[in-house]
Parts: C-alpha cells; sequence; structure tokens
C-alpha cells in the first residue's frame, strides 16, 4: 500500500493560532498520511514550533479542527491526554531531558508510565541507547553532557516506546554531521518501518538527503507543499 | 497510586535532593504527634485513675437513730433491690467508732474520751460495675434520699464531680488538640509538596509530554507523604516514649504511693495514632497534588 493511499493520521482543517492578537498560524489544512516523512521548513517566526506543538497539543488551536488517528482533538479530555502523547514519540528543540534523573532513566521514564516490566525495560532502554551511541553514558546526568550527547538521549527517549508517530524539532541542530548521520538513519529506520516522521528543520542539506514531502511556512502560512 | 521500585526510588531521590524541605515536614510531623500524644498519655492515665477510684466508691447512708432493727433491714432490703446495687452492708455506730479509731490511731485518746457515741447507725451501699457514672450515682442517692429512715446520705460529690470534669475537659482537650494539630499538620505537609511540585514543575510537564499519566506522576508523591507521615509519627511516638520513660523513672521514686502505676499509651492506641499521622501524610498529598495538577 502507497502513501498516498492510506488513511491520514494526522488532519489538520483550517487551523489558526494566536497568540493575544499575534497571528502564529493561518488557514493551514494539511493531510498526513501513515508512514510519511514530512519536513516543515521556514524562517525563524514562520510557526513550525507551533504547527507541532498543536500536533501533541502542548496548544490549543484558537480555530479550525484538527484530528489525529479520526480522533477530534478539541474533544479530548485533559486526563485522557496521556494516551494521545503515546502515540508521539517528541524530539524537542531544547531536548526536554530531566536533569534530576540519569540518561538511562530519562528514557525508561516513557515506558515505565506506560507500565512495561522491568526486565524488558532494562532491556529495550539498554538497546535504543547503544543504537544512538550514548550506552557509556547511561549513568550520567544531563547537565554533565554534551549538547550532542543529550540530542541523542532526546532521540532515543523519542523512539523508546515505537511510537506512531515522531515529531521532530531541530533533531539534527546541535550535532555534528556524524553524529547528525547516526540519528537521521535511525529516524529513517523507524519510519520505513511505517512510523510517521515528522520533523521541523531549517536545515536544507537534510530535506535534500532524504526524500520527503516538504511544507514551507512563512509568517505563519503555508506557502508550498512538495512531494 | 502505584508502588513499585521505580516510583520508590524516585521519592526517595526527592527527598535526597530536597532535605531541608523533608527535614522540616517530618520534624513537624514528629512535633505534632509528641503534643498530641502527651495529651492522649494524660488521658488515658487518668481515665484509669478515675476507673480506680470508682472501682472503691461507696455510699454510706445514715440512718435515724430512734428507729427499730427491723426499719433499719427493711430499709437496707428496700436499698439492695435497687438496680444499680450491688450490695447494702449495715454498720452500726459502734462498729462505725471502731472503724474509725483504726484508721485514725494518733487521735485514738480523743475518741476514747467520747461520752457519747456520736456516729449513727449506717448503711454502706455498693454499686454494680456498669453503674458508678456520678449520673446514676447521684440518682441513687436522691431516691435513697426520700427514705423516712434515713437522715443523710454521702458519696464524696464535690470530688467525684470535679475529677470527673478534669477527665472530661483532658479528653476534651486531646481530641480538641489532636484535630487542631491534625489539620496544621495537614496544612504543613500539603505546602511542602507544593514547594516540591513547584520545584519540578518543569520536570512535571515533561512526563506529561512524553505520556506520563497523572497517577504516575502522583505516585511518588503520595509514597513520599505516606512516608512523611509514618516516620513522623513513630519519630514522635518514640520522643514520647523516652520522655514518659524519664519522667516514670522519676516519678515512681516521689510517688510510690499512687493508687495506679502510670502506664504509656496503649499498642492499639498507638496503632491509630501512627495511622492518623500516615493518614496526615497522605491527605497533605491529595489537596496539593490535586490543585497542581488542576493548574497544570
Amino acid at each position: 500500500m502507497s502513501i498516498s493511499e492510506s488513511q491520514p493520521i494526522v488532519r489538520m482543517f483550517n487551523i489558526y493560532k494566536r497568540y493575544e492578537q499575534m497571528p502564529a498560524l493561518s488557514d493551514i489544512s494539511i493531510d498526513i498520511n501513515q508512514g510519511e516523512l514530512i519536513f516543515i521548513t521556514g524562517p525563524s517566526g514562520a510557526g513550525k514550533t507551533t504547527l507541532l506543538k498543536l500536533l501533541y497539543m502542548a496548544e490549543t488551536a484558537t480555530a479550525g479542527q484538527l484530528l489525529i488517528g479520526g480522533v477530534n482533538l478539541s474533544r479530548i479530555k485533559p486526563s485522557g491526554l496521556y494516551l494521545l502523547r503515546r502515540k508521539f514519540g517528541i524530539i524537542f528543540q531544547d531536548f526536554k531531558l530531566i536533569p534530576s534523573m540519569t540518561v538511562f532513566e530519562n528514557v525508561a521514564i516513557v515506558l515505565e508510565a506506560s507500565g512495561e516490566k522491568k526486565k524488558v525495560i532494562d532491556s529495550k532502554v539498554s538497546k535504543i541507547l547503544r543504537n544512538v551511541g550514548i550506552e557509556d553514558k547511561k549513568n550520567l546526568y544531563p547537565p554533565s553532557l554534551s549538547g550532542g550527547e543529550q540530542q541523542r538521549a532526546a532521540v532515543a527517549r523519542a523512539v523508546i516506546g515505537e511510537p506512531d508517530i515522531i515529531i521532530a524539532d531541530e533533531p539534527t541542530g546541535s550535532l555534528d554531521p556524524e553524529s547528525a548521520k547516526i540519528i537521521m538513519d535511525l529516524l529513517r529506520e523507524f519510519n520505513e518501518k511505517g512510523t510517521t516522521l515528522i520533523i521541523a528543520t531549517h536545515s536544507q542539506d537534510l530535506i535534500r538527503q532524504s526524500r520527503g514531502r516538504v511544507i514551507r511556512l512563512k509568517k505563519g502560512q503555508l506557502v508550498e507543499d512538495l512531494l | 497510586m502505584i508502588i513499585n521500585s521505580s516510583n520508590f526510588k524516585r521519592s526517595l531521590n526527592d527527598i535526597k535532593n530536597n532535605k531541608f524541605l523533608h527535614a522540616v515536614t517530618f520534624i513537624t510531623i514528629m512535633l505534632s504527634i509528641l503534643i498530641v500524644g502527651t495529651f492522649v498519655l494524660f488521658a488515658s492515665n487518668a481515665g484509669e485513675l478515675l476507673d480506680s477510684w470508682k472501682s472503691g466508691i461507696k455510699v454510706i447512708v445514715y440512718l435515724e437513730n430512734n428507729i427499730s432493727s427491723s426499719e433499719k433491714d427493711r430499709t437496707r432490703l428496700e436499698i439492695r433491690d435497687f438496680e444499680e446495687v450491688e450490695d447494702v452492708l449495715y454498720v452500726s455506730g459502734e462498729k462505725g467508732l471502731e472503724d474509725l479509731k483504726n484508721q485514725m490511731p494518733r487521735q485514738k485518746a480523743i475518741f476514747e474520751n467520747l461520752k457519747i457515741n456520736p456516729l449513727p447507725d449506717s448503711l454502706e451501699v455498693y454499686l454494680k460495675k456498669d453503674k458508678k457514672d456520678i449520673g446514676v450515682i447521684e440518682n441513687l442517692a436522691a431516691k435513697i434520699e426520700k427514705f423516712q429512715s434515713v437522715t443523710e446520705v454521702e458519696y464524696g460529690k464535690e470530688w467525684i464531680g470535679r475529677f470527673v470534669k478534669i477527665i472530661s475537659f483532658s479528653r476534651l482537650a486531646a481530641i480538641s488538640m489532636g484535630a487542631v494539630f491534625f489539620m496544621v499538620t495537614v496544612f504543613i505537609v500539603a505546602n511542602t509538596v507544593r514547594l516540591a511540585l513547584y520545584s519540578r514543575k518543569e520536570e512535571i510537564e515533561i512526563m506529561k509530554l512524553v505520556g506520563a499519566d497523572d497517577r504516575f506522576i502522583k505516585s511518588p508523591f503520595y509514597i513520599q507523604g505516606i512516608l512523611h507521615g509514618f516516620t513522623g509519627g513513630a519519630g514522635g511516638l518514640l520522643l514520647l516514649f523516652i520522655l514518659f520513660f524519664i519522667f516514670s523513672s522519676n516519678i515512681s521514686h516521689d510517688f510510690s504511693s499512687l493508687i495506679i502505676k502510670i502506664k504509656f499509651i496503649s499498642f492499639k492506641t498507638l496503632l491509630s495514632i501512627l495511622f492518623c499521622s500516615t493518614l496526615v501524610g497522605w491527605l497533605g498529598c491529595y489537596i496539593s497534588l490535586k490543585q497542581f495538577l488542576r493548574n497544570t
């Protein structure tokens, strides 16, 4: 089954987002299919991060409808939000690692929160840390890691729960080319297995290196949507 | 609440990282339990003292001088028929004087110089075990006073009444202090948890973003609250026991003739206090978490 034939996992209908009176997004309508690789690009302040935040409900749209897996997000109660978020693996621009927890604990928390057994957690976390190349740092705390190592830990946390959708905000922004390649290869591996991958990035190199759909935003408006 | 090794570890880590805050909570609970425990200890011992005094309570019924033996006997039998009465003993004036002489040997000379016996014949009325409340005694005395053959009824009304009031007051004080300290401690624990929650606001937001539900987020805080309550309560009771031990060792030398031996709080009461202090810890968490998670 080709991507275009599959049922859209994300549907946005005329989304608007305003912060007080400042428009951040205007009239955005996008369908994203299961297993797609999407790059959201545009200059700073274009609304890339805001668009991602709407997806995992860190923000709510001022107007318009947003559906994930057929569920209208406006109908999700705060108490049920965690179920939506378990569909996502999120790589934040500022990593958002918990400083009082070790790298291992930061990654394991996703599985602990969903009630996995300790043995499974130990095995999965060790494997994913090995894949991103920071297994030897597992007992260290995030403040003692370099930016690149923190980014890898953030990626490991995002993919550990084998989510339906991975959202990445500048996932290679603080990485050297070699580390960036390791991370992108890992993300592509998940994408090839059917995970939808939505990446917000400035990097035109990253977009060129991958064959994916490119959504370009400018001043909160959709200016280009190229397959 | 999910109690597992991971949540337990998260709780202990937080206690380790915020030692001062947690020490304040622990000490507050400990001191509150010490104060409440002191009142409970006083009330329980005073209650026992009252029970011990009550067991010796008898009502003395003084009879008219000029009544016949059969009338005296009839009065005795009628009083014995009251449901609150266990037994009635007749004490003649002579026997009464003899007993008095034996009880007050130093004043023997005064008694021997008496030309006439001032003591009337009397009846000693012993009450049933469960009928020794001041109200029951007062009612019985009122009923006996109505007898034609009776001149006076005596039962130590003054001291029993006063002592019962003291006991009731100390029990009321223990309950009131308990309630006040319960609320104060819940408030302090709730504030400690609130401070901990605000200091970890970002961490909690991250947990929510990676799919943690409220139960997962709350669990370590509940574990902390229960630990605070339990250890604070146990600490307070231990301190109370040490103080009791020191106090009772000294008092036994000074008041070795006390009617009853001062006892520590019963095991059942200790468990109840420990349960309440644990509940305080849990409740403090519950209040703060409910408010905090609603606002984040």
